[in-house]
């Protein structure tokens, strides 16, 4: 009996931390901010939990591609599941989750910046915070930066262990208070079914505008590759190459301004092609296409520094095109 | 390992549960692994330096108590414990400021607690030397003193005499203690989370902004005291709370000190523990000392000049090594000079304070003569050292106040620039009213609030209970920073 009124008052005490610790686990969509309608977008659809359709063409990557290749003038059977901030672990659970859900795709299109290469960037903040990867999924990315001795680039992106993973998990104030507060006065709702819309309509497909005045390349001192974001990256090529799909590893222009700064980063990412080349040669893997070359696009077909406009999108996707796609046009 | 992180949270739960459903015995064993846990999560590099330390303290001082040569095995030990701290924080330190700054040598981190550990363990050596303690017979025991885990981060410093006897004693479970501990804990929590945090945010966003205006450059140096007391404050809260959980009782290392109305009593409300340590071995072994004595006893000029300057060098040698003891850059070394000359001039010219006072006792008790003291005390401690990392960025600083102050850049949205948002600002505001209240309360009634809450009526209580709970949450949006004196 004294227990129980014991429990009783305990439970009084904590009724704000209970009642916002509901909001924040059951109502995700009337505070979280920006980027989480894109992943959850892409969540449901490598899941098959949305309505739109298979495609036969699947783009991956990072922002850079999401914002860099127009799904729809590729195909019709198309879509773009790039996402800002993600690495090649992303684009590999994304690709086999789509393959265990919605079939295996004819294309694969693969496009990750130097940058994310070299750096975690968004697992934390976003693909665990929006629920993006599985439980199953971090744990494997977890052990797997453990094992190549990364943890502390890990944990430099937001967290090492288990414990931060079911944080997250949980929904713990302690990760989710903070888009809550920003989202007083502000009708959380609308803005993230109006942007899981956009992502319906434009089948993935994103420009970012105005986020960036400098290019990753020019901010970084060298490129230092990740062996766990290698890894990854040579898992979605053993799985395209296990599933018979067609490969293309593409690497999105970069903005003329600072091209020529920025080759002490593209020259050794360069040479990182030049080595996965070598290792899937196209006599041995026909389906396996990798660019090694970088290319810049003049200002004007940039919205930031490191992401194309729409125009430079379609010079771009038309360039793709023309190179791969039986050389000029949709296939 | 924060203590306001789920990982924390758990290792504590852990904690409490084992330390309560083991047997009595066990209780100080389950307090050892904790502690070890805890430091090896922060630092397992240097836990194993710190455990052969602690060995070899324990047979000195052993060997000291036993043999007849004292003055030897004291001296090694505490020039051991010495030269650990300076070997381990100030060497790769001072490397990475000098030209040799790359190598190993630059990478060694001081190990988490470190100057704490080292002030304890030479109180510990000191005691056992003056016979005012025995020494520990077990070995497990004093590693617990040393890396007890609630206090080693950041204090309060813990004397071996009060700490250990209560390592050996049975605790029950005291429903009543660990309610108010819980509490304690809590109010410290929201010390760091509400108030320190944001504050935080602020002066980080306004330091690493070198075109910000003089009167955010003056927010941030006025600002900071705020931020140093609620963190500072905040810790040894939440450390003494969660010990009053597990039944053991730590010293106390705040009483209100921004209430002070002079540079001695500023002293005896701030970081008690640390004042306690400095007096009791370095104030009192110099003055105390037979040079000392002997300098009195002559008959050159009057005894009380005498008396007065022997004070003078030992209050300047004992701020110059709190200085010191805190890191080391030139800025700590200005700090010391600071608190020296504070503490000298309030010192020679306490006779003439005094008699002020007893001639103008109306005076005395107005309430804005009150308020200036503080201000004053404030002022003249102004923790400016701690806050601003070299001299430069001080005369950086400085200049902005003076050459682009901008006042009407506070109201016309620029405040709302330095990473806290309007409503952020609010209940930074709310948090300061909060503790100021809290401050006021103890000081009338002196007493605990959290005493004063259980004796309120339940939906009071609940209601301030829930605004705690509140306030915290709305303030886990702001990153938690770490606690300012653990890098001491």
């Amino acid at each position: 009996m004294k227990a129980g009124k014991v429990l009783l008052k305990t439970l009084l005490v904590f009724i704000p931390l209970i009642l916002v610790w509901i909001f924040i686990a059951a109502f995700p969509v009337y505070y979280m901010d920006g980027e989480y309608s894109y992943f959850t977008q892409v969540k449901d659809y490598r899941l098959g939990e949305n309505r739109q359709e298979p495609c036969d063409i699947l783009i991956l990557g990072d922002s850079r591609a999401k914002s860099a290749l127009i799904p729809e003038e590729i195909s019709d059977s198309c879509i773009s599941l790039a996402e800002g901030g993600s690495t090649s672990v992303e684009a590999y659970f994304t690709l086999k989750d789509y393959i265990e859900n919605r079939g295996t795709p004819k294309k694969v299109l693969l496009s990750v910046s130097s940058y994310h290469f070299t750096s975690f960037d968004g697992f934390w903040t976003r693909s665990v915070y929006f629920d993006f990867l599985s439980s199953k999924q971090v744990r494997e990315v977890i052990k797997t930066a453990k094992g190549f001795g990364e943890t502390a680039a890990l944990k430099e992106a937001g967290g090492d262990s288990v414990l931060t993973l079911y944080e997250y998990k949980i929904k713990s104030p302690t990760k989710y208070m903070s888009p809550v507060i920003n989202s007083f006065g502000e009708n959380r709702k609308a803005v993230n079914e109006e942007a899981y819309q956009e992502m319906l309509d434009t089948k993935g497909f994103k420009s970012f505008v105005g986020w960036w005045p400098t290019s990753a390349e020019h901010d970084m001192e060298r490129f230092e590759m990740l062996k766990t974001l290698d890894h990854y990256y040579r898992m979605i090529i053993d799985l395209c190459v296990e599933n018979n799909i067609e490969l293309y590893s593409l690497n999105a222009p970069l903005i003329a301004e600072t091209f020529e700064e920025s080759k002490k980063i593209s020259e050794p990412f360069s040479a990182y092609f030049e080595e996965l080349k070598k290792d899937y040669p196209e006599s041995e893997y026909p389906n396996v296409h990798i660019e090694t070359k970088f290319f810049s696009y003049d200002d004007q077909y940039f919205d930031d520094a490191d992401h194309l406009n729409p125009d430079g999108a379609k010079v771009y996707t038309r360039w793709f095109c023309d190179t791969y796609l039986n050389k000029g046009g949709a296939s | 390992m924060n203590y306001i992180s789920l990982l924390f949270f758990v290792l504590l739960a852990l904690v409490v549960l084992f330390y309560y459903v083991l047997p009595k015995k066990a209780q100080w064993i389950v307090l050892l692994s904790g502690s070890l846990i805890f430091y090896a999560y922060a630092s397992y590099v240097a836990l194993p330096v710190l455990i052969l330390e602690t060995l070899a303290v324990f047979f000195l001082v052993k060997r000291m108590e036993k043999g007849s040569n004292k003055k030897g095995p004291a001296f090694a030990a505490i020039a051991l414990i010495v030269l650990v701290l300076i070997l381990l924080m100030y060497v790769p330190a001072l490397w990475r400021s000098t030209l040799f700054s790359g190598g190993i040598i630059s990478k060694l981190i001081a190990p988490l607690g470190i100057s704490y550990y080292t002030l304890m363990m030479i109180s510990y050596v000191v005691d056992v030397y003056r016979g005012t303690v025995a020494a520990e017979n077990n070995f497990a025991r004093l590693l617990l003193f040393a890396l007890y885990f609630p206090s080693i981060t950041q204090g309060p410093m813990n004397r071996y005499k009060d700490l250990a006897p209560q390592f050996c004693e049975s605790h029950s479970f005291d429903r009543r203690k660990a309610f108010l501990g819980l509490m304690r804990f809590a109010y410290g929590a929201f010390k760091k989370l509400v108030v320190a945090n944001r504050v935080a945010a602020f002066i980080s966003a306004v330091n690493s902004n070198e075109k910000a205006a003089g009167v955010f450059v003056l927010m941030d140096l006025i600002l900071f005291m705020l931020q140093l007391y609620s963190d500072f404050s905040g810790c040894a809260d939440m450390a003494i709370g969660m010990s009053w959980i597990l039944g053991i009782d730590l010293p106390e290392n705040f009483h209100h000190p921004y209430l002070s109305r002079s540079v001695s009593e500023y002293w005896r409300r701030w970081h008690l523990t640390l004042g306690a340590w400095l007096k009791d071995y370095i104030y009192y072994p110099l003055t105390m000392s037979p040079l000392a004595k002997k300098y009195i006893r002559s008959g050159k000029g009057s005894k009380k000049g005498r008396i007065k300057l022997v004070s003078c060098i030992a209050f300047f040698v004992l701020w110059m090594v709190m200085g010191i003891w805190h890191g080391t850059g030139i800025m700590f070394v200005f700090m010391g000079l600071q608190y020296a000359a504070a503490f000298i001039v309030t010192y020679l010219l306490e006779p003439v304070s005094k008699r002020f006072a007893k001639d103008h006792p109306k005076l005395e008790a107005n309430g804005l003569w009150k308020f200036w003291q503080r201000v004053r005390t404030i002022f003249l401690l102004w923790p400016v050292f701690l806050n601003v990392s070299t001299p430069a960025k001080l005369g950086n600083f400085v200049t902005r106040i003076f050459t682009s102050f901008h006042a009407e850049k506070l109201f016309d949205g620029g405040l709302l620039r330095f990473d806290l948002s309007a409503l952020q600002w609010i209940l930074l505001l709310i948090g300061f009213l909060t503790i100021l209240i809290v401050s006021n309360i103890e000081e009338r009634k002196g007493e605990h609030i959290f005493e004063i809450v259980l004796r309120q009526k339940l939906w009071i209580r609940i209601l301030i209970y829930w605004f705690a709970v509140i306030m915290i949450l709305l303030s886990l949006s702001v990153q938690n920073t770490e606690f300012i004196y653990a890098q001491y």
